[in-house]
């Protein structure tokens, strides 16, 4: 019963739609009606059963819907008097059209029924249906003998009533299935919609759409609601966006004209459209699906936009911890060294920081010494932020004020890790002194030496191995070739016992770490290569540091596939530079800007690095000689006067 | 209720229960007035079927000498009742079966239809719906009362088989009498004639106002 209830009564709800419709069909039945007045009039007429009789009262049946009209503001409920009145006016139909087909004017109340169908409600049906069983029912009451003459025996009466019934049955269910399919598809629609702006407002993305000319959907996620509020009717997608993210916006627009151009190949041009939207206070991933229309034409974008704030906060908080783990270990291995490219990095950053209209030449060597050391000792944020300032140098975009404090503010955590490293010693300068030179100045103290060459070995403690910067290139060309997947590689040190003083080499060993890193970059082959070659599959590097007669030398040799001068010329000659002798090439290699690779890495590949290095050794009054030979390998040598090596004292520069 | 709120206009929510209201007014009257209607239409209308004898003899005292012998059809039709106009149509209309003396009694007064029966050869009596009843106990028409050359009253009965249709039978029923064979008594459609049975077909009037039947 309950369920028959539920199909004949409708949702209490009436859709726009749903009103909208019944109000037109209400209005399309008060002609209908309407028009049964003349018609009846004619009907009474040609009967003679009084046209005027036909004229009062087929109004007063057309009271009842008027008054509907007018009184009631439920359509539906117009629609229920609309049911009551065709079967009253069938019973006029059947009065005034008395004769010889008076039995046949009751079709009349059969195709009324089937007819009440349009309204797409049950109720209608079985208010008319009701309306006639009622005046059957009252007319038995009055006089039993009246319902069914002719004698008709009760089977009769049943089969007369089982049309009815039967025809109401059928027609409500036609109603029903009119007004779920067609009337309520609204409806369903509207639930439909309701449903997926409830994933719209939960789900924790931003989903949008945009359109061939660039226009942003209104219908969007409420996460795009959150971060850039409503969206206005007919804006651009880059100008909506561009409120919060004038670069993104700037960018996306740019790419979505090469997009809708369709001169360059779909895929191409999606990976150009801009994938970060940074806000003041989250980072947003944005993605981007195609649309195709029915004959597979780009027609717009579905925009899928993911908080990443907090990842990335959370990988940013990885790494800090892993280059905290790291900067420990290397303060532990190599104190001395770290602190020296502590010392050394600070200078350059606060070169970069304080001297904001720095030549760009100067800028760019001293951005790509600072990531490159950084990046050596394991200080990967600070790497990245000079990798990311170098990266817009090029186009010719200046750290901004943000750039250099966010630089301050990585620098300061760096500093922190390394106190926490050094624990409560700090950065007390710490004297290394191997125990044989210490004993060696006790023994000269017992044989009473004089002054001068007990202080001139005690002065030599100050004095720094070459073996333990080379020492430290190896170790750190070895971990570049790791993380270049250029698997193990071989590297032989030659320090041939001399010895430095630290202060006056710090710039250059920095600087020298670029030769290291192109050497395994560019200059040692992937395995698989050299096997092809005819080589050993695992490369050797040479670091030495020699001193003959009055020339120290530190030089890199390794055994990789050379130097293409070929192509240095050309691309000399492309910048217009002269690479006509041998020493014009070298020139060009050590220029600043100057690179054969198409790919800036995070190691090489701008020519910045060898101009840096070349003017380190410059500073020192050295010069640079290059030997490569194309398939077997390049020695690049840097020669400086022996004088140098301990500022003026040469006596000092052998350690042992 | 304060004077100002009495006369402040209907609200919605009133509106809708004085318009159902009213619409239920509606309803109940027009119901009242097409049953009515149906009930005219429906209600198969009395014959004298008890008072047969005394029928036979009102019918017997219409036949004139000339008529002895022969089979005597008495047409009991209203002026003001279209089923009864419909059979005086069909009377002027129809070949008469031959031999068979046939008399029509009119139920208030029609000029047209008395010259027209006239002309049709029909020897008609104009009775009065007291009359009518009075002598016949005839309270419906229209009704075919057939009787024998012995006066026995053969037939009391409609014309049709069915309500206002179109096979008017009294040809075949007359026929078939004469042949002796056994003819079932049709129901009586049409319109009440006497007071007491419009009063009880149509107590608001409606149908069987001062004139008569529609």
């Amino acid at each position: 019963m309950k369920e028959i209830l539920s199909k004949a009564i409708l949702p209490a709800q009436i859709s726009d739609f749903e009103r909208g419709y019944a109000t037109r069909i209400n209005s399309i039945s008060f002609k209908f009606c309407l028009g049964h007045l003349p018609a009846f009039v004619l009907l009474a007429y040609l009967n003679d059963t009084g046209p005027l009789d036909a004229v009062w009262l087929t109004a007063l049946v057309l009271a009842g819907p008027l008054l509907a009209h007018r009184m009631l503001s439920n359509p539906r409920s117009i629609a229920v008097v609309y049911g009551m009145t065709a079967m009253l006016l069938g019973g006029l139909l059947v009065h005034f059209g008395q004769g010889p087909v008076q039995i046949e004017m009751h079709f009349y109340f059969f195709a009324q029924l089937a007819m009440l169908a349009v309204y797409g409600n049950p109720l209608v049906i079985i208010a008319a249906a009701l309306t006639v069983a009622v005046h059957h029912f009252v007319l038995w009451l009055y006089l039993p003998s009246s319902v069914f003459n002719y004698d008709a025996p009760l089977y009769v009466v049943l089969i007369h009533a089982a049309f009815v019934v039967g025809e109401s049955i059928v027609t409500c269910s036609i109603a029903r299935a009119f007004f779920d399919n067609v009337i309520g598809l609204e409806k369903i629609v509207a639930e439909r919609t309701t449903e997926l702006r409830r994933v719209f407002d939960n789900v924790n993305q931003g989903l949008l759409t945009v359109d061939r000319q660039g226009l942003a959907s209104r219908d969007v996620s409420a996460f795009v609601n959150r971060f850039f509020g409503e969206v206005p009717p007919d804006v651009p997608f880059a100008d909506f966006v561009g409120t919060r993210a004038p670069d993104f916006g700037v960018s996306f627009e740019m790419g979505f004209e090469q997009l809708n151009d369709g001169m360059l190949p779909l895929e191409l041009t999606l990976e150009q459209l801009p994938r970060e939207l940074s806000l003041a206070d989250s980072i947003l991933l944005v993605e981007y699906t195609p649309i195709f229309d029915e004959q597979q034409e780009f027609s717009g974008l579905l925009v899928v936009m993911s908080d990443v704030t907090a990842d990335r906060q959370a990988e940013r908080l990885e790494r800090e911890r892993k280059q905290v783990i790291e900067i420990f270990e290397r303060v532990m291995s190599d104190r001395r060294g770290f602190l020296e490219f502590m010392d050394e990095s600070a200078n350059l950053i606060a070169c970069i920081v304080q001297q904001p209209d720095m030549p760009v030449a100067d800028l760019k060597r001293r951005l790509h010494t600072l990531k490159g050391n950084t990046m050596l000792f394991g200080v990967s944020l600070v790497a990245e932020l000079c990798h990311d300032m170098e990266t817009r140098l090029e186009v010719g975009e200046r750290p901004t004020q943000e750039d250099c404090e966010l630089l301050l503010e990585r620098w300061k955590a760096t500093n922190e890790a390394v106190d926490l490293a050094l624990g409560g010693e700090g950065r007390k300068t710490v004297l290394e002194v191997e125990s044989r030179s210490y004993e060696e100045v006790v023994e000269a103290v017992r044989r009473q030496d004089s002054h001068d060459d007990v202080m001139g070995m005690l002065k030599s403690w100050r004095m720094e191995p070459t073996k333990v910067r080379l020492e430290r290139l190896a170790e750190q060309a070895r971990s570049i070739a790791r993380r270049l997947n250029r698997g193990d590689i071989k590297v032989v040190e030659e320090d041939n016992g001399l010895a430095l003083e630290p202060n006056d080499w710090a710039s250059f060993w920095a600087a020298f770490v670029h030769v290291i890193r192109n050497a395994v970059d560019h200059g040692l082959e992937p395995t698989d290569e050299r096997e092809a070659a005819g080589k050993s599959s695992v490369g050797t590097l040479l670091l030495a540091t020699r001193l003959t007669e009055d020339v120290f030398e530190v030089s890199v040799k390794d055994d990789g596939r050379g130097i293409d001068w070929d192509r240095v010329r050309a691309r000399a000659q492309e910048r217009g530079l002269k690479a006509t002798t041998h020493e014009e090439l070298v020139e060009v290699l050590f220029s600043d800007g100057f690179s054969t690779a198409t790919v800036a890495s995070e190691y090489s590949g701008r020519g910045i690095g060898m101009g840096a290095v070349r003017q380190a050794c410059e500073e020192m009054q050295g010069v640079v000689l290059v030997q490569s030979e194309r398939g077997v390998g390049t020695c690049i040598t840097f020669r400086f006067p022996a004088s140098s090596m301990a500022g003026g004292r040469g006596d000092l520069a052998l350690a042992s | 209720m304060t004077n100002q709120a009495a006369s402040r206009p209907l609200g919605d929510t009133g509106r809708q229960v004085l318009g159902v209201g009213l619409l239920a007014l509606w309803l109940v009257g027009m119901s009242v007035v097409i049953v009515t209607f149906m009930v005219g239409h429906w209600y198969t209308l009395p014959k004298p079927d008890e008072e047969r004898p005394l029928v036979a003899q009102a019918v017997a005292a219409l036949r004139e000498r000339s008529e002895q012998g022969r089979w005597l059809a008495v047409h009991v039709l209203y002026a003001e009742c279209n089923c009864s106009k419909r059979i005086f149509g069909h009377l002027f209309h129809s070949e008469r079966p031959a031999g068979v003396a046939e008399r029509i009694l009119l139920v208030g007064h029609d000029q047209t239809l008395e010259d027209k029966a006239s002309a049709a050869g029909f020897k008609t009596e104009v009775v009065e719906p007291e009359a009518l009843e009075r002598r016949f106990h005839v309270q419906a028409a229209p009704l075919l009362l057939v009787s024998d050359p012995q006066d026995q009253l053969r037939y009391i009965g409609g014309y049709t088989s069915r309500k206002q249709g179109p096979d008017i039978r009294d040809r075949e029923i007359i026929a078939g009498l004469r042949a002796e064979e056994p003819q079932p008594e049709l129901p009586l459609f049409g319109c009440a004639v006497s007071a007491g049975l419009q009063q009880l077909l149509d107590p608001l009037g409606v149908k069987y106002r001062e004139t008569g039947e529609r």
